[in-house]
């Protein structure tokens, strides 16, 4: 009785369930705060999710594949901190970016090869790491802020390279649309291509529905799962050192309890725990919404107290929503 | 049945959303709004009362804002949110770090909306004035208080110390551990052993001071620099009887700090006086805006408190 699936027959697909949640949300809160609807607050917001979007992707690999990285928000402040210092150290920034990428990867590499080859759950490998990350970062930037900003307010020389890494963090295309968020559409696009078009993402999701089909299927289980911590840590060095892009800063305190939103967006987008289902799709709307809660609670003026107890329950609705229309498609088809 | 689940779900989510519309009013108010590390830890409540006293008395809107736990950057984004929503006529800012917030206090005065700066300041930023202490005088502070502690351990204080930070990465923090370092480094029959307690949770927090002072037998002297650490030690030198060999000073006029004070198990506690942090820099914002009064910087005095004064203390704070 609340909506009727046989008349969205033309719009039925998984997601169906948490884009409908996303905009009864926004359609809410624009009526309580009108200018929650500008556009003006839609492309904030669609800044305000992108780095935790970036970090999602990764986690939508890895959850798909049976994985799980409880290391990224570490990772992402270790990243940061050694492009930073990289930076202020006289290299390129441009340079410093692709080097904080290639350790990016060389974080997820450690991660997957302990895992897969190691034989130790991810989820255990990564709770170590994430404090191995952390104490390594904490160890190197001495617990001191280090700002990467050019000019009066920072110590990297002004250059063409430094222009082109603050415009990507700062800057906005036709002085309008932040470029954060075109990264990020521009990785999820990336990724959904991956994940949907590619062997490896077919790989994946058949790693995540049953590994004993796909090592009799010839799949190569170890390499693709690595393969999908790899990605992951490209991802968060690439959303680590966008953030420094962005605030000019790296401090001890960043990066902590992201893998817990990034989760987060992920399981209410649709993916299973169990592995083997989910996409990517369905990990955009739900970065979404957490987006859109934090950005209309904040509008509308309800306290960070009523907050905190709003989001668990809207995200649990949400979800609920979800479960409830694919069940009915499911049973539809 | 579940459909109605999920109806009356999100109807009850709407009611909660409106009922917070229902008591801000008329758009015709002025609104501020002081942008803190984190609403939620308790030595920001005076705080709160302190700008709600100020609205109350000169008829404005003001809310405390922040993200839990403590980010610069959903610090620096629930502010944006809401200037691009033109709904701030004046806003207080408690930086998280300063390298951070200053090119976006500057922005905000460049686009003419008032900035204060409230608990610790940031003095190249182009802020109006500030209200608390600025980062040379927390070091002070800290090296005050660690001076008075150390005094009460005799004329030639001999033994190990330590430090307990919960953030040894956050700028004010760090500005109070440098006055303590500096105050010991005075007496060089004091041993620095290290800074401990670098954690938010108060269980792990009392963990690691219980592992300190067992496997340093030699302690003599503590000192906490945060409202986590604060009351974390005073448990334990309490649940393992040691206030008299181990002395002891804190930070923040919590109600549980206070009453380890008159127990005896702290023995000197440093405020820096949320309440008026909150009330003087609100006020600061309309007298401003209303009258056209430029707002003068307030390097709030902190507050002590020992077993000499305790009492009187505990009456101004309304404990019993």
């Amino acid at each position: 009785m609340f909506f009727n699936v046989n008349k969205l027959k033309k719009f039925r697909f998984r997601e169906l369930g948490i884009l409908v949640a996303f905009i009864i949300l926004c359609i809410m809160f624009t009526i309580i705060e009108p200018r929650f609807g500008t556009l003006v607050n839609f492309l904030n917001l669609g800044r305000q999710i992108s780095i935790i979007g970036i970090l999602a992707i990764g986690m939508t690999f890895l959850i798909i594949g049976g994985n799980l990285d409880l290391s990224i928000g570490s990772m992402f402040a270790f990243t940061s901190t050694i492009t930073a210092i990289m930076m202020v150290n006289g290299i390129n920034p441009i340079i410093a970016l692709l080097l904080g990428l290639i350790l990016g990867g060389i974080c997820g590499f450690i991660n997957g090869v302990l895992t897969t080859f190691g034989r130790i759950p991810s989820f255990v490998v990564t709770l170590g790491m994430l404090n191995v990350y952390r104490g390594a970062q904490l160890i190197i930037i001495g617990a001191i802020p280090i700002n990467v900003a050019v000019g009066v307010y920072g110590n990297v020389q002004s250059s063409k390279s430094a222009d082109i890494f603050f415009f990507l963090g700062k800057g906005r295309l036709f002085d309008m649309i932040p470029m954060l968020f075109i990264i990020f559409l521009t990785l999820w696009l990336a990724g959904y291509i991956i994940l949907r078009k590619t062997a490896f993402g077919f790989h994946t999701y058949a790693i995540g529905g049953s590994p004993e089909a796909s090592y009799a299927a010839g799949i190569n289980c170890k390499w693709v799962q690595t393969g999908g911590f790899i990605l992951t840590g490209v991802l968060v060095a690439a959303a680590s050192i966008l953030q420094l892009a962005y605030l000019g800063t790296v401090t001890g305190r960043i990066g902590v309890g992201y893998e817990l939103e990034a989760i987060a967006a992920t399981i209410i987008g649709g993916t299973s725990f169990s592995g083997g289902v989910g996409t990517l799709a369905g990990t955009l709307i739900g970065a979404a919404i957490m987006g859109a809660l934090r950005n209309g609670l904040v509008l509308v003026g309800v306290s960070t107290f009523w907050q905190i107890l709003t989001m668990g329950i809207v995200i649990i609705l949400a979800v609920a929503l979800d479960v409830r229309t694919t069940r009915k498609i499911k049973l539809e088809n | 049945m579940k459909n109605y689940f999920l109806v009356l779900g999100i109807v009850l989510i709407a009611a909660v959303m409106m009922s917070s519309v229902l008591f801000v009013g008329g758009q015709s108010t002025l609104q501020f709004y002081l942008s803190f590390h984190d609403p939620t830890v308790d030595w920001g409540q005076p705080m709160k009362t302190g700008l709600a006293d100020a609205a109350k008395e000169f008829g404005f809107k003001a809310e405390m804002i922040g993200p839990t736990p403590m980010d610069a950057v959903k610090q620096l984004e629930q502010i944006k949110t809401l200037v691009d929503a033109g709904m701030v006529d004046g806003i207080g800012i408690a930086p998280l770090d300063a390298k951070t917030f200053l090119p976006y206090i500057d922005e905000l005065m460049d686009k003419g909306i008032p900035v204060v700066t409230v608990t610790s300041d940031i003095p190249e930023s182009k802020r109006l004035a500030t209200y608390g202490q600025t980062f040379e005088s927390l070091e002070k502070i800290s090296y005050d208080q660690a001076k008075m502690l150390i005094k009460t351990l005799g004329p030639d204080p001999k033994g190990d110390v330590a430090i307990l930070n919960v953030l040894p990465d956050l700028e004010g923090l760090i500005m109070r551990e440098n006055g303590t370092k500096r105050a010991i480094a005075e007496y060089p029959g004091l041993n620095l052993l290290g800074t401990y307690g670098s954690t938010i949770d108060f269980d792990k927090c009392y963990a690691d001071i219980e592992a300190l002072v067992s496997v340093n037998p030699n302690i003599v002297a503590i000192f906490a620099e945060d409202a986590t650490t604060t009351p974390s030690l005073a448990r334990v030198l309490r649940d393992k009887n040691l206030n008299d060999k181990i002395k002891s000073s804190g930070y923040d006029m919590t109600e549980e700090s206070l009453l380890f004070v008159k127990s005896g198990n702290l023995d000197i506690l440093v405020g820096q006086n949320p309440y008026a942090q909150g009330y003087l820099s609100m006020r600061a914002l309309y007298e401003y805006i209303v009258d056209g009064k430029k707002p003068v910087s307030v390097d709030v005095e902190p507050e002590y408190a020992d077993k000499s004064n305790i009492d009187k203390v505990l009456e101004a704070y309304g404990i019993k």
